[in-house]
């Protein structure tokens, strides 16, 4: 559609018109759900005004005499800071705490965390569960945040502590038999490798809340759940931390990195499968990043190993 | 949830903000009123009367303005017209020409209704009293319209002052541009807005109530009963 726009009307008159017919939907879909949303709203009210009940006919008078008397900019901006207030809702700017062995301990809000030199790229994708995709993740790579905090000598692993919100995060209810809030760890050497990627967008838009937003991790060659989302606070520590799911029985340890040589406790990895067509493909050292950072890993099994016994620390 | 005011009234200068914007939003209204109120009059004497191109002026103007936002009305008032004509005026002028503009389209729609609703019989007790057309329109058919349509005049300018808050977005230091102020500064948010509501409030009731108080000695005629 816009390029039509552009074939007809050259390039920078095209794109705005074509920009000016997009937002004017939005307008008009406002519009109509205003309409009918304001149409049901005062027939209640006006029902309310003739009923023959004292309290009905006031709580009516009451209605209208506000909201006639009350700037369409106001109620706007009480709707929208003070009612979700009202209700519980956090409407306090996100921010993200880095601490620890730092010489520059900050505290970054989202303007801070956009301010960083962005970049598309699309890694693999693979989850301890056998299903893998490609995802054109936005972002910056978390050594550029890290340059700017200066970790310490003596900082040698990295923790990130995920949002912990129980009234708007219902998982966190069902599930609270775990260790909440969700925490993930990589060692230093990891965490300043080029791969690894602060997440603040997907698919060419902001993250959605589901995909981790504002702000998470993509780290390709580990499986999915060593890459946190939703973060509220980066730590820099001096010992290997545990981690979320290291804690529970019959899990994968720290390192987690996607080798096809590794079996999980319950089933094997030598396989992977794309999550949409459910094509199988043998799973990749690294997920496919050998190259990339198999130096961090001198004793990564190349050989396949026998399941973990139940007992033994895994890798 | 907790409720902290004092953020607002503990800091002299956003207790002076708020006094400087009650007054300049107040100042600014009004003055928009009357003026918009003249230039309404204007055009609805136009919109009725029997030249053709000033029907037509009168009458694309009317619907131009109301079928328009106000906030892009500012905006070309205040960054094109002085880009096109070449002129410098201060924010709070640009803001008030927008808002004479905005409101005498909106009053000059009630007035001509209140003339046209004025009763035929009127006007030929009028003609047969033998007065010159002009007079009849200026004494006859006017006065009466603006007391008819008082209330309409009353509500619609009620409503306008309610969506001057817009002229905060070209930095003209009103009401609303003083609580987006402090709220950036407090970021006490709820509470900023829940005392400019109130003052938004008041001021309708002030202005409500002044325009009750004088339409007696405005209208004598109408309150002879």
């Amino acid at each position: 559609m816009k390029e039509i726009f552009i074939l007809i009307l050259g390039k920078p008159f095209g794109i705005v018109i074509y920009q000016l017919l997009e937002a004017t939907q939005f307008t008009i879909y406002l519009s109509l759900i205003a309409f009918v949303g304001g149409g049901i709203v005062g027939l209640i009210i006006t029902l309310f005004r003739i009923f023959p009940n004292h309290f009905c006919q006031i709580f009516a008078i009451t209605y209208i005499w506000l909201f006639q008397s009350i700037p369409l900019l106001m109620i706007l901006f009480l709707s929208g800071l003070g009612v979700p207030r009202f209700f519980g809702f956090e409407v306090d700017p996100w921010t993200v705490e880095v601490t620890g062995e730092c010489h520059n301990p900050t505290t970054f809000d989202l303007d801070d965390l956009f301010a960083f030199e962005h970049e598309e790229r699309v890694y693999h994708f693979r989850c301890v569960e056998r299903w893998a995709m490609n995802v054109p993740w936005a972002g910056f790579p978390l050594k550029s945040l890290l340059k700017k905090v200066e970790p310490k000598n003596s900082a040698t692993h990295i923790r990130f502590v995920s949002a912990n919100l129980p009234d708007q995060m219902p998982g966190i209810r069902s599930a609270s038999y775990y260790p909440w809030p969700y925490h993930e760890a990589l060692r230093l050497d990891e965490a300043m490798n080029d791969l690894t990627l602060l997440v603040t967008g997907v698919y060419g838009e902001p993250l959605l809340k589901q995909h981790g937003a504002p702000i998470r991790l993509a780290v390709p060659w580990k499986y999915g759940y060593k890459s946190p989302k939703s973060i509220v606070k980066i730590e820099l520590l001096t010992k290997e931390p545990s981690t979320f799911w290291q804690m529970q029985p019959h899990e994968y340890g720290f390192l987690s990195n996607v080798n096809p040589n590794i079996p999980h406790p319950r089933w094997s990895q030598a396989h992977s499968y794309w999550l949409d067509t459910r094509e199988m493909f043998d799973t990749p050292l690294f997920n496919g990043y050998d190259d990339y950072v198999s130096d961090l890993y001198p004793n990564e099994p190349r050989k396949l190993q026998s399941p973990l016994a139940k007992g033994s620390i895994a890798r | 949830m907790e409720f902290r005011f004092f953020e607002i009234y503990r800091e002299e200068t956003y207790v002076d903000l708020l006094i400087q914007g009650i007054a300049l939003s107040a100042s600014l209204t009004i003055g928009a009123a009357i003026f918009g109120f003249l230039m309404a009059s204007l055009l609805a004497m136009m919109r009725i009367s029997s030249i053709k191109p000033m029907v037509w002026f009168s009458a694309s103007y009317i619907e131009f303005v109301r079928n328009t936002p106000l906030i892009v009305q500012l905006f070309f008032v205040a960054f094109g017209l002085p880009l096109l004509l070449n002129y410098q005026w201060p924010f709070w002028a640009h803001a008030l020409l927008a808002l004479i503009l905005n409101f005498s389209a909106y009053f000059a729609e009630i007035i001509r209704a209140g003339m046209v609703n004025i009763q035929k019989s009127q006007i030929e007790g009028a003609n047969a009293l033998g007065l010159r057309k002009s007079i009849i329109l200026l004494k006859i058919i006017f006065p009466q319209a603006i007391a008819d349509m008082y209330p309409s005049l009353v509500g619609q300018f009620i409503f306008l002052f309610l969506t001057t808050g817009v002229i905060s977005e070209i930095g003209v230091e009103d009401l609303t541009h003083a609580g987006i102020f402090i709220d950036s500064r407090t970021f006490r948010s709820f509470e900023v807005f829940i005392t400019l509501t109130v003052f938004y409030i008041l001021l309708s009731m002030l202005f409500k109530l002044f325009l009750a108080k004088i339409f007696p000695i405005l209208f004598p005629f109408k309150c002879n009963s």
